[in-house]
Parts: structure tokens; C-alpha cells; sequence
């Protein structure tokens, strides 16, 4: 479990993290949502252990940042926002500088690059030099560092930038692969469709403060009062819109310009059920019904005033 | 102790920094290229050499002796220029290109220490100036067979240039830790190298001269072996100690390790920043340093003065005879010789300012207690504590002979000359002009004032300490001459300490309208 304690980072007098708190537990994927300069990075890299926190701390699985950081590095896997590559060093060599750099034992070196190879599909790639591979490669390649130690938390930062949507879907599938495997993934990024796919958890950041943090279900919930509906029926459309509108709970109620109704409503599922049964009793022949997909973009933009520090 | 053991052994064997490095410089065919290359141009110079020095000639045993001797002369000094150019190339790009390639996160944000990783660059680029080493051994042993060294000789002379090599392998190391650009690094290292070369045989000199004028005697003080170039003079040499001939590379050797392991300390704290345990080591380190050093000039003044026991404590008895000139010089030298690294690291505790990620940022003035943990207010406690623990060692071992006590005014001009020096950095700070800009600017004023005004001074009068001259406005006067400088001393102390309040008000108040205390610029 990662608990974030108050984190804070002032640098003389401009505090570019101000006193984060949030908890994760195994399996989570934690998306970090923040413009440039929000202060993403300066978390990231105090919870690595990188930057020493001002105030406040981080604790993973019973390790402080600050008093026991490298009790916290053995748990940590940190793929920044650049590669890092060294030249003129094979795949297999550079994952085994960093398997001993991360003690783990000789014996289990080979069997540890070969498993962390396969699972981010590079095991062709084990001879080949580091810098003849594509970026998509090497960004996996990165994340196979990461993991040659079996680490509990992962920190990602922009682990998706440069990438084609090709590499990019890889990536995201890979990440998702983690966290069913119990492993707490921090992932940070500015671009919100990258992490809404996802992501279970996030937390929005601006000015090194965190405006928001949960599920992303509940944040959207949290912002918007109503939820926002969506029907597809047989028929009519001027017959429903009107006879939605006289039902309890619909605030509002239009025609979309795909050809379904748009309902705002503001009561829980229950209500949607009989809502939706009404309409069935009512003669409607309804082919589709659903609740909108919480817009993280949407939230996000809300929340934020696009203001960096 | 097993668990310490354990993790120093780990540092030095089975380095993973150094098997990495190490894999790829032997990578390709580059390397034996390298080597090739290197011994045919040191055969081709040891056969111009032999041609022009021993061969082929019909000349008697003595004079083919000395011939010989010269060869030999010869293949050292070329060895310790390949020592001098080839340790910085090898080593200057050792951290730079890894902060450039943005590697360095990578490695820190994994259970290693600063220390595991520095000594793991250490060994990739020191085996390498020692594989060249080893190569060369074979013309050397060339010396041996012809009759120009003995085996002793040249395992000594080469004990000393590896020592050396080490020295100029940590320097550059240093250096390369705190460059932004290989460029520069490999360029300062160069300097630096030049500069250690020159530097430390103008330091052997002077202290052969002073211990041959206090204690008449012709050895050569161990700090010879500190000089590659020397390397053949310092081979064969000793001190005497109880009785027992110690040869002058096991000092050497041991010097140099503590040089060695100054400059990793100062790598290790540059790369972890602020408030490290490499700091606050480092700090401590130049403290003891400071102390041994003095004290060191303490002991050989002392002990020269105590045999001769024709002097009383200076200041204690009125009218007692002036200690000799030459104890004076070498308490001059001794402090004379202290302002070279601390011009050189004094920015590095004055200046402020942003640097990159790690902000310098000013945090008061002065702060006893965070003289260890690197922020910009512990600069000016710590360089007079500094100042004082080198005066008192040194008294300390005067007293201890009965020696002539220093003079307490030039312990009063030192504090007030560094106050002076640190407020000058405090001053470019307040320009805001960035972290780099304000150390340069500094380290240029000091200089400036240190060695632009000899030039002029020399020109326009010769110092005589007897008698007033231009050189009394000069602001090191004080050390300088054999006479009793204490008025000298007293009034510069003076206007130096006037002088550094002048600049530090007007450093803050500059500092204040730039808004740069208020952090807002960080």
C-alpha cells in the first residue's frame, strides 16, 4: 500500500507541490492528471526518493521516503519522462546492469531479463544494441528495467509520449497487465484519452495542489449533480422527448444529433430502471439505453484553470 | 562491521558501474587499436631515446652509467605525461555524458549509493590509465636490463605514477560531476591536470627550500612523490622516522588516497545535493584536512625550531630575540599555500542562485547550524571554523615545541580576508544572473584582487618588508616578508571586515529588490 502523507516541496520561496495526500492499494492504476508544470514530476520524484520532500512524506508498504529511502527504492520501479539509454550496450546487458544494480542475485539474473523480456514482447530483441531499437522498443525496454526487480509500485512518467497509437495501445495493455498483477502503477500524463482507458484511480493537480482524487466514476460524479443519459428507440423521436420530459427526476431533455435522446437526470440507477421501465409500458420500443461515459476531459478542464507555476 | 564489510567490498568487487563500462570499452576492435597504437609510439620513443642518449657509442662505464640513467629519465617522464593527457580524456566524460544522456536519475532512483556508482567510474577509467601502465612495462624493464634503474627503482617510480594517475582520475572525476557539457569537461580537466602538475612542483619547491633552510638537510620532503614528473627523483627517496627509512611513496601513496577520496566526496555530494550524508562527510573530511596539514607545517617548523631551542615564545617575553626568517616563510607558506583551494571552492560555498534542478537558494546569512548541509548560510560559519581549526592545530604543535607562537593578528586578518572573499560572492549572487555566472564572476574578482595588483606593485616598487612601499595597500601584505606584520595585519583586518559588511548590506539589498530572497525567482 502507498500512502502520501501531506507531501510538499518548496524551493526557496515557490512551493511546487503543496501538501499532496493520497492512498493506493495493490492493483491500483493511478492516473496523474496535470498540465505542464503542475507539479507531476516534482511527486513523482520526491515519492522515487529523487528530490527530498519539504514537509510531509510518502510510505510504501511500511517504508518512509525520508528516513528509509533505499528500503523504498528496492520497491520502486521509475521510468521517467526520457529514456536513458546507454549506447553500445546490448538489451540483455543493459537489463542486467540494472538486475545488479537492484541486487538481484547472479544465479537469477538471466532468468529475470528473459522473463521481463517476454512480457514486454522484446525477447527477439535480447542481442540487439539498445539504440538500433525503435522508440516504441525502447520505451519497453524501459519498463523492462523497471521490472527486473519485481517491484510493488511503479512510477510512469509520461510513459506515452512520442509514441505511435500502435506502440501506444501495446503500452497501455502492458500497464493494465501490471496492475492485474497487483502491482500499484502511477501513471502521469497530460493527455487525458491516454489514461481514462485505464486508469481506476486519478488524481488532478494543478499549481502543486491536487484538486481531485478518486475513482473516476465518483470525481465525475462529484462535479456533476446530474448524470447524462442516453436513449436509442423505434419510432419517433418528438413522441418520447415529450413523454420523458413529464417523468420525476429529468431535468432536461433534447435530441442529439446522432438520433438519440440526451436526458439529464439526476437520481441514482434505481431510478434509471424505472425510468427505462416507463418508457418500455409507455410503448416505446427502446433499442439502446445507457448513461454517459465520464468525460475525464471534461472534469478536468472544469476543475483546472490552466494556470502553471 | 560484517554488514559494512560487506557493502565496501561490494563497492570495489563486482562494481556493476564498472563491469558495465567495462564491457563496453573493450567492445569492437577500438581498444586494441588504442593499445597498438600507444606501444608503437612508446617503443618508437624509447628507441629515439636510447639512440641519442646510449647507443653506439665507445664511452667509459661511468659515463654509459649516466647515459643509461638519463634513458631511463626519459621513459618516466613520458609516462607521466601519457598519465597527464591520457586520465582526464578518459575520464572527463565519466558522469557528464551519463547527465546527459539522463542516466543518472535512472541509477539513483535504484538502491545505490553516490559512493558505489563514483567508484565504480573510478575503476572503469583508472584500469584503463593502469592497463597503459602495465603495457609500458616492458620498455621500462628495458632500463633495467640495460643498467640505467634498478628493479626498486622503477617498481617505486611506477608505485608513484600510479598513485598519481589515481589523483588525476578523481580530479577529473570531480570535475566531470560538476560540468554541464563534455566539452568543458574534458577541458577542465585538462586544466585542472596542468594546473595540479605546475601547482604541485611549485609546492615541492618552496617546501624544499624551506625545509633545507630550517633543517639543513637535502632530503627531499615526501610531497615530491605528489608530482608524476618527479616520479624518478622521488623513487629511491625516504623519511626518516624514528630511526626507521620509510620510503616516500607510502606517504605518497597514502596522501594521495586522501585526495582521492576528497574528490569522490566532493563528486558524491555534488550528485546528491543538499543536506547529504556525502556533504556533511566532505565538509568534516576539509575540516581534518585543514588540521593535519597545519598541523603538518606545524610539526616540521616546530621540530626544526625545538632543535635549534635558541628562540622564546613571541609575544611572552619582551625583548626576546625574532624567530629566523625562515620560520616566518614557512608560516607564510603554509597559509600562503591554503588560499589556493579555497579561492578555488569558496564559490561553491558563497554563491547562490538556481542551478537547473537543485536551487542554491539563499536561506540567511549565516547559519551555524547548517554549516554541514551545503545551503549557502552555513558557507561563511564554516570557512572560519575552517580558518581557526587550521591556526589552533598549528599553534597547538608550535606550543607543544616551544616554537615562536603565531602571531594572533594574522589570525584576525585570515577571518576578516575570507569574510571579505565570501561577501564578494555574495554580492555576484545578488545579480541573479544564475548559479554558474555568479562563481565565475567571483572567482574572477578574487583573483583579481590576489594577482592583478602584483604585476603593477612589482613594477612601481620592490618589497622590502623593512621599509613602507606600494606593497602595504597590497591585500595579502601580511604574509608577505619576515618582519612582525602584526600592525599590518591588524589595520587590513580592519578594513577588510569594514569592506565585507559594506558588500554583504549591499548584496542583500540588491538581492531584496531583485526579489531573489523572497525566492521568486527559484
Amino acid at each position: 500500500m502507498l500512502e502520501v502523507k501531506n507531501l510538499r516541496k518548496e524551493y526557496g520561496g515557490l512551493t511546487a507541490v503543496r501538501g499532496i495526500s493520497f492512498t493506493l492499494q495493490p492493483g491500483d492504476i493511478f492516473g496523474f492528471i496535470g498540465s505542464n508544470g503542475a507539479g507531476k514530476t516534482t511527486t513523482i520524484r520526491m515519492i522515487s526518493t529523487l528530490l527530498e520532500p519539504t514537509s510531509g512524506t510518502a510510505v510504501l508498504n511500511g517504508a518512509d521516503v525520508r528516513r528509509n529511502p533505499m528500503e523504498v527504492r528496492r520497491m520502486i520501479g521509475y521510468m521517467p519522462d526520457f529514456f536513458g539509454l546507454y549506447d553500445d550496450v546490448k538489451v540483455w546487458e543493459y537489463l542486467d546492469f540494472f538486475a545488479a544494480i537492484y541486487q538481484v542475485p547472479v544465479r537469477q539474473r538471466m532468468g529475470v531479463i528473459d522473463n521481463v523480456l517476454e512480457l514486454t514482447d522484446l525477447t527477439v530483441k535480447k542481442q540487439a544494441f539498445v539504440q538500433s531499437l525503435s522508440r516504441g522498443m525502447q520505451q519497453r525496454l524501459c519498463l523492462a528495467r523497471c521490472l527486473v526487480h519485481d517491484p510493488q509500485l511503479l512510477l510512469l512518467d509520461e510513459p506515452a509520449s512520442g509514441l505511435d497509437p500502435r506502440a501506444r495501445a501495446e503500452l497501455k495493455e502492458l500497464i493494465a497487465e501490471l496492475g492485474r498483477m497487483g502491482k500499484i502503477v502511477i501513471v502521469s500524463s497530460h493527455i487525458l484519452p491516454e489514461l481514462a482507458d485505464f486508469c481506476n484511480t486519478v488524481g488532478i493537480i494543478e499549481k502543486g495542489e491536487l484538486l481531485a482524487c478518486g475513482p473516476v466514476g465518483q470525481i465525475v460524479q462529484g462535479l456533476h449533480s446530474v448524470r447524462i443519459l442516453r436513449v436509442r428507440y423505434i419510432g419517433t423521436n418528438g413522441d418520447l422527448k415529450h413523454f420523458t420530459e413529464d417523468q420525476s427526476h429529468v431535468q432536461s431533455v433534447e435530441l442529439a444529433g446522432d438520433g438519440e435522446l440526451r436526458i439529464e437526470f439526476d437520481a441514482d440507477e434505481e431510478s434509471q430502471a424505472k425510468l427505462l421501465a416507463a418508457m418500455v409500458q409507455g410503448g416505446f420500443k427502446i433499442i439502446g439505453f445507457r448513461e454517459e461515459e465520464a468525460d475525464l476531459e471534461d472534469v478536468f478542464l472544469k476543475l483546472t484553470t490552466g494556470a502553471v507555476q | 562491521m560484517v554488514a559494512w564489510l560487506r557493502s565496501n567490498a561490494s563497492c570495489y568487487i563486482g562494481n556493476a558501474t564498472a563491469m558495465r563500462d567495462f564491457r563496453v570499452q573493450l567492445r569492437g576492435n577500438r581498444a586494441i587499436l588504442l593499445w597498438s597504437f600507444y606501444l608503437i609510439v612508446l617503443i618508437g620513443f624509447a628507441m629515439i631515446v636510447y639512440n641519442q642518449s646510449a647507443a653506439g657509442y665507445r664511452t667509459s662505464i661511468v659515463e654509459a652509467q649516466a647515459k643509461l640513467r638519463g634513458f631511463y629519465q626519459g621513459i618516466m617522464i613520458l609516462l607521466a605525461v601519457m598519465i597527464n593527457l591520457i586520465t582526464p580524456a578518459l575520464t572527463a566524460g565519466a558522469i557528464v555524458m551519463e547527465r546527459q544522456r539522463r542516466s543518472l536519475d535512472l541509477v539513483f532512483s535504484a538502491p545505490v549509493s553516490a559512493k558505489y556508482f563514483l567508484v565504480g567510474k573510478m575503476i572503469s577509467s583508472y584500469r584503463y590509465t593502469w592497463m597503459l601502465l602495465v603495457l609500458s612495462l616492458p620498455v621500462t624493464s628495458a632500463c633495467v636490463v640495460l643498467g640505467g634503474a634498478t628493479w626498486s627503482d622503477v617498481i617505486s617510480a611506477y608505485l608513484i605514477l600510479s598513485f598519481n594517475g589515481l589523483m588525476y582520475t578523481s580530479i577529473a572525476l570531480l570535475i566531470s560531476t560538476l560540468a554541464k557539457q563534455p566539452v568543458a569537461a574534458v577541458i577542465w580537466s585538462y586544466v585542472a591536470a596542468i594546473f595540479y602538475s605546475i601547482a604541485s612542483g611549485v609546492f615541492i619547491g618552496s617546501s624544499f627550500m624551506a625545509t633545507m633552510s630550517l633543517q639543513r638537510t637535502m632530503e627531499a620532503p615526501f610531497i615530491v612523490t605528489m608530482n608524476p614528473y618527479l616520479a624518478v627523483f622521488a623513487a629511491p627517496s625516504y623519511t626518516d622516522l624514528g630511526g626507521h627509512h620509510i620510503p616516500n611513496w607510502i606517504f605518497g601513496g597514502l596522501v594521495s588516497l586522501l585526495i582521492c577520496k576528497l574528490m569522490l566526496l566532493g563528486a558524491a555530494s555534488a550528485l546528491s545535493g543538499y543536506g547529504s550524508k556525502d556533504t556533511k562527510s566532505l565538509r568534516i573530511h576539509v575540516l581534518i584536512y585543514a588540521l593535519l596539514y597545519l598541523s603538518l607545517i606545524g610539526f616540521t617548523l616546530g621540530s626544526a625550531v625545538g632543535k635549534a631551542s635558541a628562540f622564546v615564545t613571541r609575544g611572552m617575553a619582551a625583548g626576546a630575540p625574532p624567530p629566523p626568517a625562515s620560520w616566518d616563510m614557512g608560516v607564510n607558506l603554509a597559509f600562503g599555500w591554503m588560499l589556493i583551494p579555497l579561492v578555488i571552492f569558496l564559490p561553491f560555498l558563497a554563491c547562490y542562485g538556481v542551478d537547473v534542478e537543485r536551487k542554491f537558494y539563499p536561506d540567511g546569512l549565516f547559519s551555524i547550524r547548517r554549516m554541514f548541509l551545503g545551503t549557502p548560510s552555513g558557507g561563511l560559519p564554516y570557512v572560519l571554523t575552517l580558518i581557526l581549526l587550521g591556526w589552533a592545530g598549528m599553534a597547538m604543535v608550535l606550543v607543544h615545541y616551544g616554537a615562536p607562537m603565531l602571531s594572533p593578528a594574522i589570525l584576525v586578518w585570515a577571518l576578516a580576508f575570507w569574510s571579505f572573499m565570501w561577501s564578494i560572492g555574495r554580492l555576484t549572487s545578488s545579480f541573479a544572473m544564475g548559479l554558474r555566472s555568479a562563481r565565475a564572476l567571483h572567482f574572477t574578482l578574487m583573483m583579481a584582487l590576489i594577482a592583478l595588483p602584483v604585476p603593477f606593485f612589482g613594477a612601481a616598487s620592490t618589497f622590502d618588508s623593512a621599509s613602507g612601499s606600494i606593497w602595504d595597500i597590497y591585500i595579502l601584505r601580511p604574509l608577505m616578508g619576515t618582519q612582525d606584520n602584526t600592525m599590518i595585519a591588524l589595520v587590513m583586518a580592519a578594513i577588510l571586515a569594514g569592506g565585507a559588511v559594506v558588500l554583504t548590506y549591499i548584496a542583500e539589498f540588491n538581492a531584496s529588490k531583485k526579489a531573489i530572497l523572497k525566492g521568486q525567482t527559484a
